[in-house]
């Protein structure tokens, strides 16, 4: 639902600016942790390609996810060894949920 | 039974569309029937109903047993203010108001009729989408319908009323028109419903959150104008089409000249230039009658667009609102406007654009989500608009914002400014920062040198002088005597060539 936007102070270049805000503005942004591999969009595990302690490369197919009538390939960002492996065959997953970290 | 009677019973049973049932449970979805819709919003006695025969022509599936009144949907001319206009109304009475080939044909039918006629085309979408039993062919029909909606795109107005569900490709049809209308609690426009949200994705969403009134108008910008009730939308749609023309040759119709209701004094600027005002106050204080039409109202609120008339002619205002935001220019803004200029310079509405924006928006978020393409469409409309385009400084005009807001440089006829006008490349505090940072850090006390160096830059640059010296303002007066001025400066500019007639047509960043 819209945001609720209230008088807060504004900075732009250094000169401050009182006016409404809405609570979506200013939300600090964080750079994504490309050791996480997370579901983009919810759906079906269908395959689990990779194990704990796995050295995989970069472009290697970590896992099948089903989703939007279609077997979407994750796979490897980086080149780096499997620490976790959160989901197993046949889950069901949410968007955003995690399912192998690298490190 | 003689032909007489025969006739009169035939009509009256297809006028009743989905018969006494169907219409009694539309009631109870606080909902008027179609044919309701349409009396409502036309002069009374002006309707011409067409293909009020027409039928299907579908056979699987059962449907070759199914009579279905009118296809499902009203279709015809009548007036609005004695102007004539084309329109048509989805039934959901109907077989669900569902589109199939017969219904399409209806729709283009009435579509050309607009465009041969060159009247503005008026439709009300109250349907749950295509025809699933007449395949393919209600997929022909929404491409039928979408490629006039296309073609006829500046040619005549627009208008669309989503006055029940409009799900999947159906929304389309309205989004290529110029104006949207919704209705709280009755309209929903989705591309994928709850439904099929809840099965693919698991994500528990209702109707209204997804694409209610609200919704639309406030956080995608898909609809325009938002109303409590349908007959709200009805006053609306009235009240819009009186400020356009029929078609894109046509004068934009002229009114008697009115004096504002409030008169425009200095006090309209804070003395403090960091405080924010209203500049609906402002448009209030120019525009006869002080009657102004806002557009997008609760869709990116840190600037403001809408109709207006000034000395009996219809505008196009554009202003930043330094009461949201500041006024700056962000990548929603950046659309809204632009989509605003487009319309005005297609239908030959001059534009008058009010200045007070520190600037583009600061952030990552603004960056990532493409601010530079997005703020280009600005740039972009006002270059390529040839209307009338004049231009009123009121405070704040710094920068890249600066030159998008209809500087002289991107064309405007002509630039007025207040004296408390400040057009300068940034804010004095940020470039106080810059341009003295050694001296700042050098001296004992950094703080006092800063806001010496800020209170200087201030007093040099942070006014209309400079930029009047160079001829970039043409005109400098005082907020009382600024309707007048505006009104001779309309009066004197002329519609622009840019001489480039043998383009198809130029390539605006999307």
């Amino acid at each position: 639902m819209p945001d609720i936007s209230e008088v807060k102070k504004l900075n732009i270049d250094d000169t401050l600016y009182e006016t409404e805000v809405p609570d979506s503005y200013g939300v600090k942004w964080e750079p994504k942790d490309i050791k996480l591999i997370t579901a983009f969009i919810p759906g079906t595990v269908v395959e689990v390609k990779t194990i704990v302690g796995a050295k995989v490369k970069t472009g290697d197919i970590l896992l099948i996810l089903d989703a939007m009538k279609m077997h979407n390939e994750l796979t490897a960002p980086i080149d780096g060894i499997v620490e976790v492996v959160a989901i197993s065959n046949g889950e069901r997953v949410e968007k955003n949920q995690l399912l192998i970290r690298l490190k | 039974m003689s032909l007489k009677t025969m006739f009169r019973e035939f009509v009256s049973k297809l006028q009743k569309g989905g018969g006494d049932v169907a219409q009694e449970k539309q009631r109870k979805r606080g909902k008027l029937t179609a044919r309701e819709r349409v009396d409502e919003i036309l002069d009374s006695e002006s309707f011409l109903e067409t293909d009020l025969f027409v039928e299907h022509s579908s056979t699987d599936f059962g449907m070759d047993t199914k009579k279905l009144a009118g296809d499902g949907v009203i279709t015809g001319f009548g007036k609005i203010d004695q102007r004539p206009v084309a329109i048509f109304a989805q039934d959901f009475t109907v077989a669900g108001g569902s589109l199939g080939k017969a219904h399409a044909a209806k729709i283009v039918k009435v579509m050309d009729g607009a465009g041969n006629k060159k009247i503005p085309l008026i439709g009300i979408n109250d349907s749950g989408g295509a025809r699933i039993q007449e395949g393919v062919d209600s997929l022909y029909g929404y491409g039928e319908i979408f490629l006039r909606n296309t073609t006829f795109s500046g040619v005549i107005p627009q208008l669309s009323l989503i006055l029940g569900p409009c799900a999947g490709g159906a929304v389309y049809s309205p989004a290529l028109t110029d104006f949207v209308f919704v209705v709280e609690k009755i309209s929903n426009m989705f591309i994928t419903g709850p439904q099929v949200i809840k099965t693919v994705l698991g994500e528990d969403v209702s109707p209204e959150v997804l694409g209610g009134a609200i919704t639309h108008t406030a956080i995608t910008g898909n609809a325009h104008f938002y109303a409590k009730t349908e007959f709200e939308a009805f006053e609306q749609i009235k009240r819009l089409l009186s400020f356009l023309p029929a078609n894109c040759l046509e004068t934009p119709p002229r009114a008697e000249s009115k004096p504002p209701l409030k008169e425009l004094t200095d006090k309209v600027i804070p003395d403090n230039r960091r405080k924010a005002y209203d500049v609906i106050d402002v448009i209030h204080g120019l525009v006869d009658d002080s009657d102004f039409m806002q557009v997008h109202e609760l869709y990116a609120k840190n600037i403001v667009v809408g109709f207006a008339r000034i000395d009996g002619k219809p505008i196009g205002i554009i202003a930043n609102q330094p009461k949201f935001l500041a006024g700056v220019l962000d990548v929603n803004a950046s659309d809204k406007a632009a989509r605003f200029i487009r319309f005005c310079d297609a239908f030959g509405i001059s534009l008058l654009t009010l200045v007070d924006t520190p600037g583009y928006l600061p952030g990552v978020d603004q960056e990532h989500a493409g601010v530079i393409r997005h703020g280009a469409k600005l740039l972009y409309s006002y270059s390529e608009a040839t209307v009338p385009k004049v231009t009123l400084i009121m405070r704040k005009a710094y920068g890249g914002a600066y030159i998008a807001m209809c500087s002289r440089h991107l064309g405007a006829s002509s630039v007025i400014a207040w004296p408390t006008a400040e057009i300068a490349v940034m804010g004095a505090e940020g470039a106080a920062n810059i341009v003295f940072r050694k001296e700042i850090a050098a001296s004992e006390d950094p703080e006092a040198t800063r806001q010496k160096k800020i209170q200087e830059y201030e007093d040099k640059f942070a006014n209309p002088y400079v930029a009047a010296s160079k001829g970039y303002v043409d005109i400098l007066t005082e907020p009382n005597k600024t309707r007048d001025i505006v009104i001779k400066a309309f009066e004197y500019a002329g519609e622009q060539d840019h001489g480039n007639s043998f383009r198809r047509h130029g390539n605006i960043p999307l």
